[in-house]
């Protein structure tokens, strides 16, 4: 064909297929959405949305979509999670209440309400993760008791199996409560005056109404607003100073900017028209896009693990030092998963067989998407170290902001001796160390994982891995230039039966070659006696799949990225 | 219901963003159809398209307030759609394009065949082509991207790209004017 008829062909199939177009809307869609996809819908009000808009489109098409099977669409959370026991996303780590000195409530609304409440135990930590209690919840009032809590106020952590965070006795931030004008404890209070304006029509002497505002922030960049008001029935109205508003009692809310916002809340009593009103002004340091993005992958695995593995997303907390869950996926049965929503950083993803982490991988959502994968082979369990791929949250306050415009920043992973990927951190073009991490003190190779080479090296001192720390630097260059002056050849790539590997330039010196999966773990390793030229060897028994072929000689590493694939003649 | 139908588009996603389910509703009626098209295109079948369609719709609902109106609506829910398709069919794409390039060899058409074929019939043809194909082509070919965009979207390079497009038409056209086809124009 030549370009002429190519195009002629181009215009053929554009014109054609661009006119294809299904006449009739397939209204039962809708129904699937909910039926099938609701694991995915982080807040309840979509969650209710789509239930409602499942029910307009059936009554659209005259009672179709009550003729058919009209109960099982409507479902309730606590019912998906008997198919998906434990946590779903939705689930996982939902704030919970603590109202008073000795307890913590759950919501009842928790989805997946029979795996918090039970005979299961619930160790209790303080901010500083040091173990406080442990205690159950109870299922009829979903409180979970505490004893030999002394001090309020403190902000708890519940862990396993469900994170949560709670408040024990009210931390109270900045707030200028106020009563209606019938009250005198409001006079020197300016906010109150004008409210109390607003309220002639309250008569009663008697009824006063009062509201204060309580918040705490999460990993997540996330406030989390308690309201508390003298009276129940109140009807509560959130302005949260950047023009979104809530009438819930303990709404979240994600600013998008930095800067100081004023938040007001106000209490209506419909009944006495009492009305409160009052502020607080909270300072937010990081601003978050929301739309940001979604993590998904594959986990690879031996069929029985493949299906509804329980992948979990965590996030660097710098406050408390440790992982903490942000979203729990589970698997379809071709290993996909998939986390929505998430915000830019740096995660960690690990994966387990329903006992056990096996394996973790890392996580960049600059990656977008499809930057993950976790491998599980039922024979091949990786034990994590507590230092197992740290990373750390780029946006936390430990890591200087210069690094967003930093165009040389770059994430490298770090090597242990063994050529094991252990940690990730992120470099400037200065070679300065922008994470900071509890590597133990030692050497360590890193590579540039665009590339699987190696490029400089981390010395870690005494003192683990610190930004500014004196003793930790990326190597001579800037962490970034490439390492040793061979390249590493390898033929073909993507490869099937054989890979030829050689350095260039070559010389007779013996190479030590090894072959790590994507887990870092050996799979393969061979000596080539006389180094010079190209020497075949065979990965034939690999599983297809993204290796990093290591290759020493005269104590020099140099790595490469391999890619072995399905022969698609067979 | 009459009045919702004959709402601006404008009007229409800002009551989307209300959580009006009438709007909504509304929404999913008038881009259902053409979208399942777009999905028809990408998919080995129907119910693959039906699945691409929901995950899709579901993903335009999350992230309505993200779009701008600087572009068009449908603009912006169709590449939601090709999007959500090409990671359905991600896994085989990746196996099909590590495989080694072989000549592209040459393949004549008939456009008298061609442009007397029915669209339903060549959505089947389509359909039938291998995923890696078929992505490609309704990438460059139907929708009009370069093949560096194509490269980047799918994690390629840009000349893989070139070469199973080119593999993907002749493929196609071996399709549609069967194996014994000696039309060479």
């Amino acid at each position: 064909m030549n370009t002429e008829q190519i195009n002629r062909f181009d215009e053929l199939m554009r014109e054609k297929l661009n006119s294809y177009e299904e006449t009739e809307p397939d209204i039962d869609l809708l129904v699937h959405i909910h039926a099938r996809k609701n694991r995915f819908l982080r807040t309840r009000n979509l969650f209710t949305l789509i239930i409602l808009l499942a029910i307009v489109s059936a009554s659209i098409v005259g009672g179709y979509y009550l003729s058919n099977g009209s109960s099982n669409q409507h479902q309730t959370p606590s019912t998906q999670t008997n198919e998906l026991p434990s946590l779903t996303g939705t689930s996982a780590r939902l704030p919970v209440n603590g109202s008073n000195n000795n307890a913590i409530s759950f919501p009842n609304n928790f989805a997946g309400t029979n795996s918090v409440a039970g005979s299961k135990n619930y160790n209790i930590g303080d901010v500083n993760n040091n173990h406080v209690n442990s205690g159950n919840v109870n299922p009829t009032n979903h409180l979970i008791g505490l004893t030999n809590i002394n001090a309020a106020p403190k902000r708890v952590t519940v862990y396993n199996p469900i994170m949560a965070e709670g408040l024990i006795s009210e931390q109270l931030s900045d707030i200028k409560s106020n009563k209606n004008k019938t009250t005198a404890e409001n006079k020197d209070d300016a906010l109150n005056t004008s409210n109390g304006k607003n309220n002639p029509t309250n008569k009663t002497e008697k009824d006063t109404c009062s509201a204060t505002i309580s918040y705490y922030t999460t990993y997540d960049y996330g406030f989390n607003f308690m309201a508390k008001t003298n009276n129940p029935k109140m009807q509560l109205t959130w302005l949260f100073g950047d023009g979104k508003t809530s009438k819930e009692e303990s709404p979240k809310h994600i600013y998008q900017k930095a800067g100081q916002y004023a938040v007001t809340l106000t209490a209506v009593d419909k009944t006495t028209k009492c009305k409160a009103e009052t502020y607080t002004l909270v300072n937010v340091t990081t601003g978050v896009d929301l739309t940001a993005s979604s993590i998904s992958g594959t986990v690879f695995a031996d069929a029985e693990y493949a299906t509804k593995t329980r992948v979990d997303l965590l996030a660097y907390n710098s406050i408390t030092n440790v992982y903490e869950r942000v979203q729990s996926a589970f698997t379809n049965n071709k290993g996909l998963y998939e986390f929505n929503e998430i915000i830019e950083g740096n995660y960690l993803i690990k994966a387990s067989d329903y006992k056990d982490y096996t394996s973790s991988y890392y996580g960049n959502t600059t990656d977008k998407e499809y930057a993950n994968s976790v491998a599980i082979f039922a024979n091949d369990y990786k034990e994590l170290n507590a230092y197992d791929i740290q990373l750390v949250n780029h946006k936390s306050n430990n890591v200087v902001s210069k690094n967003n415009t930093d165009s040389g920043s770059k994430w490298m992973i770090v090597l242990d001796q063994n050529n094991n990927p252990i940690a990730s951190v992120l470099v400037n073009s200065n070679g300065n160390i922008q994470s900071s991490g509890n590597l133990p003190q030692g050497n360590y190779n890193l590579m540039d994982p665009s590339t699987g080479k190696t490029s400089g090296n981390l010395n870690v001192g005494a003192n683990g891995l610190k930004i500014g720390s004196p003793d930790v630097s990326a190597g001579s260059a800037n962490g970034l230039a490439p390492k040793g002056e061979q390249e590493l050849v390898l033929l073909p790539n993507p490869a099937i039966d054989y890979v030829k590997v050689g350095l260039n330039p070559a010389n007779n010196s013996p190479i030590d070659v090894r072959i790590v999966n994507s887990q870092g773990a050996l799979v393969q390793s061979y000596t080539i006696d006389n180094g010079n030229g190209l020497t075949s060897i065979n990965i034939g028994s690999l599983p297809v799949g993204t290796y990093y072929v290591v290759v020493k000689q005269n104590g020099v590493t140099t790595s490469n990225r391999l890619v072995k694939t399905l022969d698609s003649s067979k | 219901m009459e009045r919702i139908k004959e709402l601006a588009e404008a009007e229409l996603i800002q009551r989307c963003l209300n959580n009006d389910v009438l709007a909504q509703n509304e929404l999913y009626r008038r881009f259902a159809g053409k979208m399942m098209g777009v999905c028809m295109r990408y998919a080995k079948n129907r119910d693959d398209a039906k699945d691409i369609l929901q995950d899709a719709f579901v993903k335009v609902y999350l992230n309505l307030k993200s779009f701008k109106a600087e572009g068009s609506f449908e603009g912006w829910i169709k590449r939601i759609i090709i999007n959500t398709a090409i990671k359905h069919y991600r896994k085989n794409l990746k196996l099909s394009n590590n495989v080694d390039i072989e000549a592209a060899y040459d393949v004549g058409f008939d456009s008298d065949i061609i442009g007397k074929m029915g669209v339903t019939e060549l959505m089947d043809k389509v359909q039938t082509m291998p995923d890696g194909y078929r992505t490609i082509f309704n990438l460059y070919i139907v929708e009009g991207y370069q093949h560096n965009e194509i490269g980047e979207m799918l994690g390629i390079s840009e000349g893989t790209s070139k070469s199973q497009l080119a593999r993907a038409r002749n493929y196609l056209i071996k399709l549609i004017q069967g194996k014994n086809s000696s039309a060479n124009l």
